[in-house]
């Protein structure tokens, strides 16, 4: 078995954690604070990656035929039956596309920082921070144990809390990065969970192992939903889906290149990745047909992925919303990381994995771009972050307004930008999700419709904050005359990711489709038509122990491919094959639309009034606004409610020690104090007496005793007479006994 | 010497006066506080072991003359060793200038 894709990754996993050893213990002393060491591993990392994808997805028609495996056990606990916990790695399409956008997207933002940040205190720390984190999420796409996927999860969650705490002695960037840990410790709580019920029913970690079980019936339908919403719930803290967005916004406090790598293109992505590995689990139980829902290809009925699909495409709409009013270049970005989130989530929600992950794949390069573009803007400002300041910048920094402009055209959904392809695939799912459901009466599917209606509606909000963001710092006149004249454009290390992501963002959609939706390597075996018997052909999304064991035997392995429409398939999937063909273009058309729609709303409001600082909307968007300015309020009911509830809770608690533990502690304390009291006593009395006792004993016999001494001969003359008598009459009596 | 009863002189009697000589003897030892007295006691006690070897000699072992002998060397002892009584006696006076024995308590405990 070829094992090169393992030993690619691993070493792509490990070189970063190299740098970051040697860059957090030397890095002051390395020349350059030691910029160039994590920048070179993880460009090294790329250079692998870029191999592995265009040997191994590329090189072949369907892309990575048979995942490769490797593990090695960690520990193994008991000795009949034990449990057994092992490091596993998978490499198939999935995992290669995802080394290549974190290692691609990585090294830009490495190359940035090194433009950006330059001046900074703790320069070197920064860049041991990013390939901490580098590694971290490296280590989270290579696995196929879910243990191992909480652990590297975890490890990207503290590399976020010390990267937007990187500022820490500010207020604000102190409480954003305890925020963001603990709202995603709450996620966290449900992901482990979710783990703790998937370890009790399957005995194992090891997606293969999980998916085995869902497909033979291991699993009481209730307890697989249950399992597969506590599941998700680590994923609505990780990706910031509503009500645990409240973290995204306020890691803003986080350097740019920050925000770009891990609140645009990586870390929030992590949490799709993992519903997208998961989605087998999360697919369900097909309960008319008795098998598990990947088997059958009937996503639709699970009601896991419905509640993903519903949470995430109202957080596509809220967050939306609440970007159209904010200033911060920032929080426009971020709010729509937050919507496009909700995006990628939703897909995977309406049952079309590979459509998240290839939005989830455009929206890292254009996101990313954007980030690092908002950074180039504010080094021009000088650190100024809020637009109503800036204005007609397009003279002064044109890369970055040609870059920034590129990628707002590719997240608006312009057609031929890859962000159009990527949001029309969920679109298009979401419809046929609908339409598929239209078989159900009433209100029922109405809900059904929702996702694809918050999307749309989405789609629209998001062209017009994004020109309205474009329009206001690049057009029209500068309304900061001051700051305007001092801004330059930036060094090529910062203009140069720029151009390689917009070029990304422009063309990726190219790359990603060789013969339409459908057969792409992305198109990871989730459409109906290729579920035959009892087996996944090319088992990227759904690897099994039969794969594995294919795969270390060496056995030769029979390929379905798409052309083989199963005759076996459901009814009601060939219907919605059926619809999903057909949805296509009216999707693509309405989608467009929206997009259109929105960029000539934002044209129509703010270029004409442009140079103006503020626009009034006016009747009753103008109570909307409030609401969007203060967020929709979230942050504030969480403040008094859950916060609330905790300090509450620590207070009593408080009190509870203060009066009863400790009134506890005191009693023993006292108690021991009177028991060394009786003690000190027997010590002197008993024991101490008998010793003096003893002593004065001695002395006062001898006292006595001392006195036959009187010196006088007589006396002596008396007592030897005295003694010689009684001598004499004993030897008398006894040598007389008998 | 005929018809011998409880009046004839026997070794009882000898040994009952030598007795009642060590007795008044010891006596005076123990209770004499002037020191030549002393000596004058030990000399009783010295003779009164003396006739207790001449009782003996006499009616245990007449033919032989032993006991005399032995009483010979005891008056002997009994010169010698009053001469040197009375050195001591002497030496001491000169330390506490008085013969009374009470006053010679150095030794006390």
């Amino acid at each position: 078995m070829d094992q090169t894709p393992i030993l690619l990754a691993l070493l792509i996993t490990a070189l970063p954690l190299c740098a970051f050893v040697i860059q957090v213990f030397f890095g002051r002393f390395l020349p350059r604070q030691g910029d160039w060491l994590p920048t070179s591993a993880v460009g090294a990392g790329l250079i692998m990656a870029l191999y592995l994808f265009f040997t191994q997805v590329l090189g072949a028609p369907h892309g990575m035929e048979h995942p490769a495996f490797w593990k090695m056990t960690w520990l193994s606990v008991g000795e009949t039956s034990p449990f057994v916990v092992n490091f596993e790695v998978m490499i198939d399409n999935l995992s290669i596309v995802m080394l290549v956008v974190v290692t691609l997207v990585s090294f830009l933002v490495h190359l940035f920082s090194t433009g950006y940040m330059k001046g900074e205190e703790r320069y070197n720390r920064f860049f041991a921070y990013l390939a901490l984190f580098t590694f971290s999420m490296l280590g989270l796409i290579i696995t196929s144990s879910m243990l191992m996927l909480f652990i590297f999860w975890e490890l990207v969650g503290l590399c976020s809390y010390l990267l937007i705490g990187f500022y820490f002695t500010k207020d604000s960037a102190a409480a954003a990065c305890k925020k963001a840990f603990l709202t995603n410790r709450v996620g966290d709580t449900g992901f482990f969970l979710g783990l703790m019920m998937i370890a009790a029913v399957v005995g194992s970690f090891s997606f293969p192992d999980i998916f085995d079980s869902v497909r033979q019936g291991m699993w009481n339908p209730t307890l697989l939903t249950i399992a597969g919403v506590c599941i998700f719930l680590g994923a609505v803290s990780k990706s910031a889906q509503f009500p645990l967005h409240v973290w995204l916004p306020d890691a803003m406090e986080g350097p740019t290149p920050v925000s770009a790598l891990i609140h645009a293109a990586t870390m929030v992505a992590a949490g799709v990745y993992m519903i997208v590995r998961m989605f087998p689990f999360l697919a369900g139980w097909d309960a008319e047909a008795g098998q598990s829902a990947i088997m059958t290809g009937n996503y639709f009925e699970s009601d896991t992925l419905f509640i993903i699909a519903m949470v995430g495409g109202f957080t596509a709409i809220f967050a939306a919303t609440i970007a159209v009013a904010q200033y911060d270049i920032k929080k426009v970005l971020a709010y729509s990381t937050v919507s496009q989130l909700g995006y990628m989530v939703m897909g995977v929600g309406v049952g079309s994995p590979s459509a998240g992950m290839y939005h989830l794949f455009t929206h890292a390069m254009f996101k990313a771009c954007l980030f690092l573009g908002s950074g180039s803007i504010i080094l021009a400002m000088h650190h100024e972050q809020d637009m109503r300041k800036m204005g007609g910048l397009r003279k002064k920094l044109p890369i970055t307004h040609i870059t920034f402009l590129l990628a707002t055209l590719a997240l608006s959904g312009v057609p031929f930008f890859s962000g159009m392809i990527s949001k029309e695939a969920v679109l298009t799912q979401a419809y046929a999700y609908w339409e598929y459901h239209k078989h159900l009466t009433g209100g029922l599917a109405f809900a059904r419709f929702l996702p694809f209606l918050f999307c749309l509606v989405a789609a629209a909000f998001t062209a017009f904050y994004m020109f309205r963001l474009v329009i206001g710092i690049f057009y029209g006149k500068p309304r900061d005359q001051h700051a305007y004249e001092h801004a330059h454009e930036s060094p090529m290390t910062m203009t140069i990711p720029l151009m390689v992501l917009a070029g990304v963002a422009v063309i990726g959609a190219g790359i990603a489709i060789p013969g339409g939706p459908g057969t792409d390597w992305f198109e990871n075996r989730n459409a109906p038509e290729v579920v035959v018997g009892g087996m996944m052909s090319s088992e990227a999304m759904v690897p099994s122990t039969e794969v594995r064991e294919a795969w270390e035997t060496g056995a030769a392995w029979h390929d379905l491919h798409v052309e083989e429409v199963a005759e076996t398939a459901p009814p009601a999937i060939k219907e919605f094959h059926h619809a999903y063909h057909l949805a296509h273009w009216p999707t693509f058309l309405l989608a467009t639309l929206c997009g259109l729609l929105g960029i000539a709303l934002a044209y129509w409001v703010f270029f004409f009034n442009r140079g103006k600082e503020y626009v009034r909307p006016g009747g009753f968007l103008d109570a909307w606004r409030v609401w969007l300015v203060n967020l929709y309020y979230v942050d504030d009911f969480f403040a008094a409610v859950p916060i609330a509830f905790t300090h509450w809770t620590a207070r009593l608690c408080a009190a509870i020690d203060r009066v009863i533990v400790d009134s506890v502690v005191n009693g023993v304390g006292i108690l021991g104090m009177a028991v060394a009291w009786v003690a000190g006593k027997v010590d002197y009395w008993a024991v101490d007496g008998t010793v003096r006792g003893t002593g004065e004993l001695v002395l006062a016999g001898g006292d006595r005793v001392r006195r036959i001494q009187t010196g006088r001969i007589q006396d002596y003359v008396g007592l030897t007479v005295f003694g010689m008598t009684i001598v004499f009459v004993v030897v008398m009596i006894w040598t007389n006994w008998n | 010497m005929g018809g011998n009863t409880f009046m004839d002189i026997g070794l009882g009697h000898y040994l009952a006066v030598s007795a009642i000589l060590f007795a008044l003897g010891l006596v005076v030892v123990m209770t004499r506080r002037n020191a030549i007295g002393i000596l004058m006691g030990l000399e009783l006690l010295l003779n009164a072991a003396g006739i207790n070897f001449v009782a003996f000699n006499r009616f245990s072992a007449p033919e032989r003359m032993d006991g005399q002998i032995f009483v010979i060397f005891i008056v002997i002892l009994a010169a010698a060793e009053a001469a040197t009584a009375l050195a001591l006696v002497l030496n001491i006076y000169h330390q506490i200038h008085t013969a009374n024995v009470d006053e010679a308590h150095l030794l006390k405990e």
